[in-house]
């Protein structure tokens, strides 16, 4: 049976815990840029 | 019933602890639901937040809305029963997000007034498309409702021993009251918060596990335990990749959650909020899949496979953990249900009580449907769940093949003229029964597929036989009342040609030019 590595699982589980970590600074800055805009609404 | 104070043997978190945080959360929400409904003086306001809604909260709600407490309890469950490829198969649902992002720009131009799918696809196919489209869209919209409703119940109970029948009541009980406060404008403001809280617990969650257990470890352990758990060629989790794509594609193409939001959105923010909501989302299934990969490897026995994540969280990180989980798992239900009675509503309003209505409703008169709907929607999806009589994965996927049936009426309907009534409904009533009877008679998780194959098939060989000449600038204009409108009379009647001369500008009164060429 063909398994999948543990490089793999550790990519997919690290990289979506990167990813999710800087999604949400990422959420924090757009609103921060749509503030000094005033264009939040 | 009983109201139990003190942790159960079961429970990792005291009853009381979730009463307090259930009453913190809940007056939270319906305190911000208020403030920003003051926002939502009209209509617009309130069912699409004004049209002007940014880049931050506009990829926040699209984050929020599509992580739903499905996503933190069935993504385990998938990694739990169909491996690595389970967590995966569950985050190709973000794909739908991705696709959509084009199309919101579209939606937003063709019809910067709209307000719902269904009143596209009304305007676009006519009845001969708008019935059965009406239909799987308030079959699923419900669905969706009360399995969250269901959820709430379910969760809360597995968590603190709060009494499925309080939590589940509290829970639609605080989204229908701050929705109703605020509308769309409560909704997108606390789906901002809520995308924030949900991200930060899920990757705090994840870390606590990763700091408990080696990652060798849980790959060593599947792989002498439960070694088809890790297979590449696992046929199922092979199986729930593509049915899992094609049912996310299906659920946001057609429901009005995603077109609500297309209209509320900014010109042009639409495509680039949705894109980057897809990528924020795609990571969430593979983290929250990963605490149920990690059960068997820290010996938690999980009685329940829909609950696996959060009992694997709490578990481990004891009391803290118990609080982050039942705080990230009440945001996901709330920014779910919040977004689905309002987009539902609109659904109610505009498109079952407003082309029915004998004169033309007044502004206010709509605000005020709209808010009857929000409470009869409460209050339906709070009687079907009380009897909480049926598994959540059964719930949600038994409306995957009807959604996968959409698929192309909607993306065909919006890019190519020729896409005709016919075509639209045929495809939607033959992928449904398809599909529907694949899900019994085949396979669960080849719904949706065999859905959609079917739906594709259909819409291709009659968008050929019987094509359009569709004239897509006649949707910028204003509705017109029933009576004079001839797609209420019959779908399809009016010749291109007569579309091509009374197009946008010269067709003031918003006619509606759908019919298919002779």
């Amino acid at each position: 049976m063909v398994i999948f590595p543990l490089w793999l699982l550790k990519t997919l589980v690290i990289g979506g815990l990167v990813l999710c970590g800087a999604g949400a600074a990422a959420l924090i800055l757009f609103l921060i840029a749509d503030s000094r805009q005033k264009r939040i609404w | 019933m009983t109201f139990p104070l003190a942790a159960t043997p079961e429970t990792i978190l005291r009853p009381s602890s979730g009463y307090i945080l259930l009453a913190i959360f809940g007056i939270a929400w319906v305190a911000l639901g208020k403030w920003w409904g003051r926002r939502a003086q009209s209509y617009d306001g309130f069912a699409v937040a004004g049209r002007n809604v940014g880049l931050a909260l506009g990829t926040a709600t699209a984050v929020a809305t599509w992580i739903t407490s499905n996503t933190t309890m069935l993504a385990p469950q998938f990694a739990l029963q169909l491996g690595v490829w389970g967590s995966v198969a569950y985050s190709t649902a973000s794909f739908g997000l991705f696709a959509f992002a084009p199309m919101s720009g579209r939606i937003r131009t063709l019809m910067p007034q709209g307000y719902t799918a269904v009143e596209f696809v009304r305007r676009r196919y006519g009845r001969l498309g708008s019935i059965p489209f009406l239909i799987i869209s308030l079959f699923y919209a419900l669905t969706w409702l009360i399995s969250m409703a269901m959820a709430g119940g379910k969760l809360l109970n597995v968590l603190s021993g709060i009494p499925y029948e309080v939590g589940m009541t509290v829970v639609v009980g605080v989204c229908v009251l701050y929705t109703l406060f605020g509308g769309m404008y409560a909704v997108i403001g606390t789906d901002f918060i809520q995308s924030i809280i949900i991200l930060i617990g899920l990757v705090v969650v994840a870390v606590a596990v990763l700091m408990h257990v080696d990652m060798a470890d849980v790959h060593e352990t599947l792989r002498t335990e439960r070694p088809m758990l890790l297979s590449v060629l696992f046929p199922a989790a092979l199986m729930a990749l593509f049915n899992n794509m094609l049912f996310g594609f299906g659920e946001i193409f057609h429901s009005n959650v995603w077109w609500s939001r297309a209209f509320a959105m900014r010109d042009g923010v639409g495509p680039k909020a949705y894109a980057l909501g897809g990528l924020l989302w795609l990571p969430v299934p593979v983290v929250a899949g990963f605490l149920g990969l990690a059960a068997p490897a820290l010996g938690i026995g999980i009685s329940q496979p829909d609950t696996a994540g959060p009992l694997v969280a709490a578990t481990l990180l004891g009391t803290g953990g118990a609080l982050l989980v039942f705080v990230v798992v009440f945001c996901s239900l709330a920014s779910s249900i919040d977004s689905l009675l309002a987009a539902t509503s609109d659904l109610m309003v505009n498109d079952m009580i407003e082309p029915y209505a004998k004169k033309e409703l007044s502004d206010a008169a709509k605000r005020k449907l709209s808010m009857f709907s929000i409470v009869a929607l409460g209050v339906l999806s709070w009687a079907v769940a009380w009897g909480n009589n049926s598994t959540l994965a059964t719930v949600l996927f038994f409306a995957g093949p009807m959604v996968g049936s959409c698929i192309w009426p909607i993306v065909g309907g919006l890019y190519f003229r020729r896409a005709s009534p016919v075509a639209a409904c045929a495809a939607m009533v033959l992928g449904s029964v398809a599909g529907l009877i694949a899900y019994e008679l085949i396979f669960p998780f080849v719904g949706a597929l065999v859905g959609a194959a079917v739906s594709g098939i259909t819409f291709g060989v009659l968008m050929f036989l019987h094509p359009d000449q569709f004239d897509f600038a006649t949707l910028a204009g204003p509705k017109r009342p029933r009576g004079a409108d001839p797609q209420f009379a019959s779908a399809g009647t009016a010749s291109a040609e007569t579309a091509g001369k009374e197009t946008p500008g010269a067709d003031q009164s918003g006619t509606v030019q759908s019919g298919e060429i002779d």
